[in-house]
């Protein structure tokens, strides 16, 4: 049908068009109404109703509870355990998020030469970002026990002196969490930087060579600048799955030894279940969230900026 | 209508055959009515959450139980007891529990009965109400109702294997003195005294509780009524000698290196492997020691905390037990479940599996008597006390406990800062 025949109608094709482009938005507000109340029920509103119980004292158990108003917030300020916990999240997300990159982004630029072995040790380092968390935090336990493969190979090594309690006392255990998540994480950065190095136009890298850059320089002026979108994403994505760090802790240490590895995530998991005050813990995932938010759009904002830079 | 009328003989023969087959739709319908109803009764479907150190005595039961009720089927899903902390919780509050639970005594953590009695039943009316001792009642009621249904006694002790001490000559100690001096004689011949694995949380408070007995209790029984009314304090009371007394233990060499980084399962490789001596956790742990050593040769030994052999305490608990979800109070499945789990021979099965002196009445168990003998004296003299933290007003002391064990055993923090903060959180 053209415009033409459109308007033998009697109606102008001009205003044909808004009222077909309303029936199409319609039509696609009803193939999008399923997908939207399942959202709206598993995500919108659970969201909501833990803010709600964030100004109560609900026990997670009880139908009765009191509105709190502020008590539990009030409460957080003054809660050192929050304090601390909130400390070593940030000391987790850091690290993993500058050595999951590091790491990523030393794989990616070494498995993007042509070597012998560069697809199988591509599928090598990215196998585990498939496996579960839960499954590979139990393997790490394993592994880290007191009389576990790691302290029996540095024995076996004559390294006695370096066998730890990997678990148990509070430095080694940090390291042995981080350890734990980039073994898993490290192969999703180089993936994506990969995908980046192979984005740079080869005439690039060539002119500059021609111009007598070495390696480093070609590395730090062209490729680094070039891969300013990867890295963006990478460093967000890390950053984002570092602060809500949960499995790995919970399986390795469970927060301790004492509270020497406590997250926020496993704070809120303890209070909410373990101590059964579901409002408070709700009030302190209420603030992590927007701290969360917070950082990651700051890192964003950076980021952004940063690619902007280099064009 | 005469005999020879062939209408009236036809009307009849209809008319019987109309009323035999009423008679027969009528006997059709009852036994339809009838029938499946009674099969039902013979035939029950329900879920048990269990914990997972119980797994294999529940799964004796649920075995005969389905045997004595062909058809039945009973879905257990067990967990350690963290995770059941939260999925106990969690499916009651999404109305999705299972209708037999595995619940805890007092009121100290996610899953005791002080805690969950809203959502549990009234055990009172059933034909094994009677039967629980009266002197059981602190543990098992809540507000004056029978909550739960205990089936086996739990103790904290020391693990050992039996005939490692006969041919060492190494004997049982009555006074702390006697039992430094026997982890002293362990430790000469090459062993490690006591395994600790505390790597796993709940383990950590396992040697308090084991040492408290002796200190606090033996003084004053009535210690959790006084500190519940707020006469005495954990800083102030026996708990900093029991503290301090732990800690000895590891400065003196006793305990297995590296306590923090290991779990229970390692602790209890320890001692089945010979490398240590004895492993300081619940009695329910028994048959997962046989489990890594291939042989049952141990038995149990209260640990004596006092210089005084007259204040020689132990725990006696019945830490766990079973309730049924209040939303299926009324299911005859789980009532004949629960029936059935408190027969003599149903106790008998389950106290064979868990290596655990019964709750019930029961049929002998010579096996059990060897494993709990120096328990059993105490026991049968009256010393023994309930796990301390049953009738704590919040789970937050005890996980304080916890924590601050494995703070002090990596040297972070004292022994005064931890109760001080167990007071703070049982008094909030």
């Amino acid at each position: 049908m053209t415009p033409e025949s459109a308007s033998l109608g009697g109606r102008p094709a001009q205003s044909r068009a808004p009222r077909r482009r309303r029936a199409v938005r319609r039509v696609a507000w009803w193939f999008l109404a399923p997908a939207l109340a399942i959202y709206v029920l598993v995500i919108v509103y659970p969201m909501l109703a833990g803010i709600w119980y964030a100004f109560t004292d609900w026990n997670g158990l009880d139908p009765d509870y009191r509105f709190v108003g502020l008590a539990n917030f009030r409460r957080l300020a003054g809660d050192p355990q929050a304090v601390s916990s909130l400390k070593m999240t940030f000391v987790f997300a850091i690290a993993i998020a500058l050595l999951q990159n590091l790491f990523g982004l030393a794989l990616a630029l070494a498995l993007n030469e042509r070597l012998r072995l560069r697809d199988p040790l591509r599928l090598l380092f990215f196998m585990p970002v498939v496996l579960t968390p839960l499954i590979i935090s139990f393997l790490w336990k394993y592994i880290f026990s007191t009389q576990g493969p790691l302290n029996t190979v540095l024995a076996m090594a004559g390294l006695g002196a370096w066998q730890l309690s990997w678990l148990g006392d509070p430095m080694p255990a940090v390291a042995s969490i981080v350890i734990a998540t980039l073994w898993q994480s490290v192969g999703l950065a180089m993936v994506i930087y990969l995908a980046g190095l192979q984005s740079i136009p080869a005439e690039l890298t060539e002119a500059a060579r021609l111009d007598g850059a070495g390696p480093w320089q070609v590395l730090r002026f062209v490729t680094l600048p070039m891969l300013a979108p990867a890295m963006t994403v990478t460093i967000v994505n890390s950053l984002i799955t570092s602060l809500k760090l949960f499995d790995q802790i919970y399986v390795l240490t469970g927060g301790g030894p004492g509270y020497a590895t406590e997250t926020m995530s496993t704070l809120i998991y303890k209070t909410a279940f373990t101590f059964a005050e579901t409002g408070y813990g709700s009030a302190i995932s209420v603030v992590f969230t927007f701290a969360v938010a917070a950082v990651v759009l700051a890192a964003l904002h950076v980021l952004r900026r940063r690619e902007f830079e280099h064009g | 209508m005469t005999a020879a009328d062939p209408h009236s003989q036809a009307r009849r023969a209809g008319t019987s055959r109309r009323t035999a087959l009423q008679a027969l739709g009528a006997g059709l319908a009852l036994g339809a009515a009838v029938w499946p109803r009674s099969a039902a009764a013979q035939s029950y479907q329900l879920r048990l959450a269990a914990l997972s150190a119980q797994r294999i005595p529940a799964q004796a039961v649920i075995d005969r139980f389905v045997a004595k009720y062909p058809g039945s089927s009973v879905n257990m899903t067990a967990a350690d007891i963290d995770q059941l902390y939260t999925s106990t919780r969690v499916s009651l509050a999404a109305g999705t529990a299972a209708e037999v639970l595995t619940v805890q005594p007092g009121n100290g953590n996610p899953i005791t009965i002080g805690q969950l009695n809203r959502f549990i039943g009234d055990l009172s009316g059933f034909p094994f109400a009677p039967k629980i001792p009266k002197s059981l009642d602190a543990l098992v009621r809540f507000d004056g109702r029978l909550l739960m249904l205990p089936i086996v006694l739990s103790t904290i002790g020391g693990i050992y294997p039996t005939k490692t001490f006969e041919s060492r000559g190494w004997t049982l100690p009555r006074t702390w003195t006697e039992f430094l001096a026997l982890c002293e004689k362990i430790k000469a011949s090459g062993m490690i005294p006591i395994a600790a694995g505390n790597g796993t949380n709940w383990v950590n408070q396992l040697i308090t509780y084991a040492l408290l007995p002796s200190i606090v209790y033996a003084d004053n029984p009535n210690f959790n009524e006084d500190r519940r009314a707020g006469k005495v304090k954990f800083a102030t009371s026996g708990w900093k000698e029991a503290l301090n007394k732990y800690l000895e233990l590891q400065k003196l060499g006793f305990l297995s290196p590296n306590p923090n980084g290991t779990s229970i399962d390692e602790q209890l490789q320890m001692v089945a492997s010979g490398k240590a001596a004895m492993a300081i956790v619940t009695s329910g742990n028994l048959a997962n020691m046989f489990k890594f050593a291939g042989h049952r040769d141990f038995a149990i030994m209260p640990i004596p905390a006092s210089s005084d052999a007259n204040k020689f305490w132990t725990t006696a608990s019945a830490s766990t037990g079973y309730a049924i979800n209040a939303k299926a109070a009324g299911s005859e499945a789980a009532r004949a479940f629960m029936n059935f789990l408190a027969e003599p021979d149903s106790v008998n099965v389950f106290a064979s599996a868990a290596v655990s002196p019964t709750v019930l009445p029961s049929a002998p168990n010579p096996e059990v008597d060897r494993i709990f003998r120096s328990w059993s004296e105490l026991f049968r003299a009256g010393r023994t006390t309930p796990y301390p933290d049953f009738t704590w007003p919040n789970p937050r002391a005890q996980q304080i406990h916890n924590a601050g064990i494995q703070e002090l055993l990596a040297g972070k923090t004292t022994v005064d800062d931890v109760l001080r903060r167990m007071d703070e959180a049982y008094d909030a």
